[in-house]
């Protein structure tokens, strides 16, 4: 392929904060790229890696005391485009000129003030100089691109009338309106639905082609550049550490890092077995960045010699292919294979065949007020008629996206409310109405793991007292040699250690933060635990350690763990069967693997195929499922099957008549008039 | 697992909680005094608060000593500065004026953060009807003027010291209640408060263990602040004749009977407008300084 026109091109940007009493820590310490005409990149890193400072310095988005330096060249702009000034005329050029910016929060990138149609003509008659019925008649023909229905209605709506991945699209709309030749997309589809990503991402990929733009993608999902990027870049601790094309990135990984983020990411094509590799410790702290190779403390390879100089991207064999790091791949390999194969399964654990918990057609609603006098006009039925058991010791996962009344579900087994209809039954007996009083020893057994390590910690009260509470409230302990002696078992079990019993949650990492989080669940000896989102506010690379830990602990306490996330790879990964959400209703379970080999229901089906896996190669020959619309809202649902409006096999039954759960022998059940 | 290393074991559990205290303390006092102009707030208030604890030695005279034949007397050695009306010395009053003007405002602002604080949480407790009542009980306060709800139940209730500080305090109340429920509110809906419930814990307990402690900041630095308020509001009164009773020294009166003769020694009226005003600017600075301190975005690792 030759090579097209240069874009964009940055050369050793180095950008630095002020940081305490007059020293200043680079966020981002040399870096280099370049982009080409037509194409798309990927920019990947953890936070904290420097990837959204990279592209903000480009487009002199650092306000000071924040500094940029380096050379940034823009087809079109003479010279360093750096030298001009963030206020100057070309630098206003730049930004939405030249270069467009899709941020990842829709809801606060658009001024709620404005209607949409008013935001996007500004930006075309700012940059293109046009009149205002003219930019009016281009908003409206761009809003039709992004795929908006009936732009000439919703031209006048306000950003508050769509719904997060509308927005989106009238955030590339408004961006794509001033007709630049580079987008640059900040995790842009971090906060939306995995079927909405796919949606944005494919949309933005189509119009590259259309538009003739070329796309820096900037995410901390592998698999997502996998999936749409042609180059990527991997970032650590401000430095890129390699780069290449993906097929030679995700086939010959060179760095360390790179090796280290692709064995720890749970892939959904994974064999049933595999245990992940998490990257050991924690990224580097800013004020601490070392001089030399910032990997250095967490590489499992390092040498001596790592330490006296950050090392040069050299090339790889393979072309265009760079990469930060002295030893050379035969040498990594050779180190790899004296380490020692270590176990790579996972580690044995049985399930029984006592059913621990069942829930049975369970309703939850909430009610609808509105008017002055609070009178009530409807219900909202976050749950409806859902019903599943779990096997003691086993791990049931809980997927779908927002709306799908999975944390709904969690709320009401935990009974921190109250279901309108139906049983829980734990080991028998039902605690779907049981009086508070009555609920006391049983809360004990059934615990919760919360999603945001942040919120879930008293930021007050230090790690012993969050963990000890359970134990005192339950009267688990009798002596205070005893308490002392479990919270120092309780720590260590998950990882921690007892010395750190003294700190508040905010002297620990968000990783440790987890930990403390299971720690506390884990306290009162629990039969099952609920973990709401466990790993999704954690980095990658932590992610793999949380995982690792959750399973180690399941193997050891036999515990059953009932475990909810929006991320499927994830939930294949750690769960033994899988129940799939959609509106407050079950439209299929069954075992992780048949689930991603054989999916029956559409959704399932729409949803695999939604979730990117970080290997191209498989990616080439995957199918796509295209999804029409979005997801609705609960207040909108369709009378019959709730995915009727979605899905391309939909008949007028399934628009008249709601589907029930139909066994499908192996375990597999479907709710689905397709398979009847 | 993280790479670091054991903390030494031979440190006593106490000895390191002392630690961990002594160093939050010192990052509080860090943060307050990053700016120049909070220390300059804590001086002066600091000095007027150094006067009313030592007023009877600091001040020459009694502040109420009549002297008929010396009065208007101009600045001197004798008499810092000057005489009043009755000839009594100007600066002794003033000095006995501090005391006045801090104690009530201090023990109004302290009555009025406690009844609020535990009103808010009862009103964030129990929610539903105690809540709807309470809140529509604050706002039928705060829709009154404070100046004039006070000259109400001044006139209702007498003046004097000890009811001008309950005044004060009933005005100030409302503004606490409502941030105290409002906080408690926000810290009622966060994940460890849920995770507390769920571990079996009662209500009240969670109220006393989890959410008093983490929502009481604002209170405090609302109360740093409102001491300021009730000192010019008290002031104010005093001024109109219906506050502290004469004879007694207050910073409000002096400026009432100086008024008729600000042409002919401006003084009398001036000093003790300077003192309030330097005063009132000392307390919000050192306020603005606690409420930067205590505010958690600027703190963390």
């Amino acid at each position: 392929m030759e090579k097209k026109e240069l874009l964009v091109e940055a050369k050793n940007i180095v950008t630095t904060f002020p940081f305490d009493k007059g020293t200043r820590t680079k966020a981002v310490d040399g870096v280099s790229f370049e982009l080409r005409r037509g194409e798309i990149v990927g920019l990947v890193g953890e936070s904290g890696s420097g990837k959204s400072v990279t592209s903000m310095s480009i487009l002199q988005l650092i306000l000071p005391p924040g500094k940029v330096s380096g050379e940034v060249h823009v087809e079109g702009i003479e010279g360093n485009a750096l030298d001009y000034g963030p206020e100057s005329e070309q630098a206003r050029a730049i930004r939405g000129g030249k270069i467009g910016m899709i941020f990842q929060e829709p809801m606060t990138s658009l001024n709620p003030i404005l209607t949409v149609g008013y935001q996007i003509s500004e930006n075309i008659m700012t940059h293109l100089k046009v009149d205002k019925a003219e930019a009016k008649r281009q908003a409206i023909a761009m809003m039709e691109k992004v795929g908006i229905a009936n732009p000439e209605i919703r031209y006048n709506q306000y950003p508050l009338e769509f719904s997060g991945g509308m927005r989106q699209r009238i955030m590339i709309a408004m961006v794509l309106a001033a007709k630049p030749e580079v987008l640059i997309a900040d995790e842009a589809t971090t906060a939306l639905d995995v079927t909405t990503q796919a949606q944005i991402l494919e949309l933005i990929q189509r119009l590259t082609k259309e538009e003739d733009v070329s796309v820096i993608i900037v995410t901390h999902n592998l698999g997502l550049v996998a999936r749409y990027a042609d180059r990527i870049y991997v970032m650590y601790g401000g430095n890129i550490v390699e780069s290449g094309d993906k097929y030679t990135l995700f086939e010959n990984p060179s760095h360390p890092y790179t090796r280290g983020l692709l064995a720890a990411v749970p892939r959904l094509d994974d064999p049933k077995d595999r245990k992940l590799v998490p990257i050991e410790g924690m990224p580097p702290n800013p004020a601490e960045m070392p001089t030399y190779c910032k990997f250095y403390a967490r590489c499992p390879f390092r040498e001596d010699r790592c330490k006296e100089k950050l090392c040069d991207l050299r090339a790889e064999p393979e072309k265009d292919h760079y990469v930060r790091c002295y030893l050379t791949r035969e040498e990594i390999e050779a180190k790899h294979r004296a380490m020692g194969e270590q176990s790579q399964a996972a580690a044995a654990k049985q399930i029984s065949d006592e059913v621990c918990l069942e829930v049975d057609h369970l309703r939850m609603s909430f009610p609808l007020y509105r008017g002055m006098m609070k009178r009530k006009i409807g219900e909202v039925h976050a749950v409806q008629d859902v019903s599943f058991y779990v096997r003691t010791g086993e791990t049931l996962g809980i997927v779908g996206e927002s709306g799908c009344g999975k944390s709904t579900l969690a709320k009401c087994i935990m009974r921190a409310l109250t279901p309108a209809e139906g049983k829980i039954l734990y080991k028998g007996t039902d605690i779907a109405h049981m009086k508070e009083h009555d609920l006391k020893p049983i809360r004990s057994k059934i615990t919760m793991i919360f999603q945001d390590p942040f919120s879930s910690l008293d930021p007050r009260q230090t790690a012993e007292s969050i963990v000890g509470e359970p134990l005192k409230i339950n009267h688990l302990v009798h002596s205070k040699a005893e308490y002392d002696a479990r919270i120092d078992e309780l720590f260590s079990l998950v990882g921690l250690n007892p010395a750190y019993r003294t700190r508040v949650p905010r002297e620990f990492s968000g990783g440790q933060r987890q930990r403390l989080g299971i720690a506390r669940a884990l306290a009162s000896n629990p039969d099952v635990i609920i973990c709401d989102e466990p790993v999704s506010a954690l980095d990658v690379s932590v992610q793999a350690q949380v995982i690792n830990l959750l399973e180690d602990l399941q193997a050891k306490l036999h515990v059953t763990y009932l475990f909810i996330a929006h991320d499927l790879s994830v939930v294949k990964h750690i769960s033994d069967r899988v129940m799939v959400m959609y509106l407050g209703r079950v439209m299929e379970t069954a075992k992780a693997e048949t689930l991603y080999e054989n999916p029956l229901h559409p959704y399932t089906k729409a949803l695999l195929s939604a979730v990117p896996i970080s290997d191209p190669k498989v990616e080439a020959g995957r199918e796509r499922i295209k999804l029409l619309g979005e997801v609705p809202s609960v207040l909108e649902r369709p009378k019959g099957c709730p995915f009727c409006e979605r899905c391309q096999y939909a008949t007028d039954r399934c628009r008249a008549e709601v589907p029930t759960l139909r066994d499908h022998g192996d375990g597999q059940a479907v709710a689905c008039f397709l398979y009847e | 697992m993280s790479v670091q290393t054991l903390a030494p074991e031979e440190k006593s559990r106490q000895q390191i909680m002392r630690e961990q205290r002594q160093r939050d303390i010192r990052r509080f006092f860090h943060t307050m005094f990053s700016r120049r102009i909070v220390i300059i707030g804590a001086v002066g208030t600091a000095f007027f608060l150094l006067i009313a604890l030592f007023a009877p030695l600091i001040a020459p005279y009694d502040p109420n000593a009549v002297d008929i034949l010396n009065k208007f007397a101009p600045m001197s050695a004798e008499h810092l500065l000057g005489t009043d009306i009755y000839g009594r010395d100007l600066f002794s009053r003033l000095v006995y004026g501090t005391r006045v003007s801090i104690l009530t405002g201090v023990i109004a602002t302290l009555m009025a953060a406690i009844i609020g604080c535990l009103l808010g949480m009862v009103a964030s407790f129990y929610g539903g009807t105690v809540d709807k009542l309470l809140i529509a009980a604050c706002d039928t306060f705060m829709a009154i003027p404070g100046t004039a709800l006070a000259m109400a139940l001044l006139s209702l209730l007498g003046g004097g010291m000890l009811n001008m500080a309950v005044i004060l305090c009933i005005t100030t109340i409302p503004g606490m209640l409502r941030m105290m429920r409002a906080s408690s509110l926000s810290v009622m809906s966060t994940d460890y408060i849920l995770a507390a419930k769920l571990s079996g814990e009662n209500k009240l307990k969670i109220m006393i263990k989890h959410v008093l402690p983490n929502s009481i900041s604002p209170i405090i630095v609302m109360a740093t602040q409102s001491v300021g308020t009730s000192i010019m509001m008290e002031s104010g009164l005093s001024f109109l004749g219906i506050g502290i009773k004469i004879p007694t020294a207050s910073w409000g009166s002096i400026i009432n009977e100086a008024r008729p003769y600000l042409m002919t020694s401006p003084l009398y009226v001036l000093a003790p407008c300077i003192c309030l005003a330097l005063l009132i600017i000392s307390l919000n600075l050192l306020g603005d300084g606690i409420r930067d301190a205590m505010d958690p975005s600027l703190r963390g690792a």
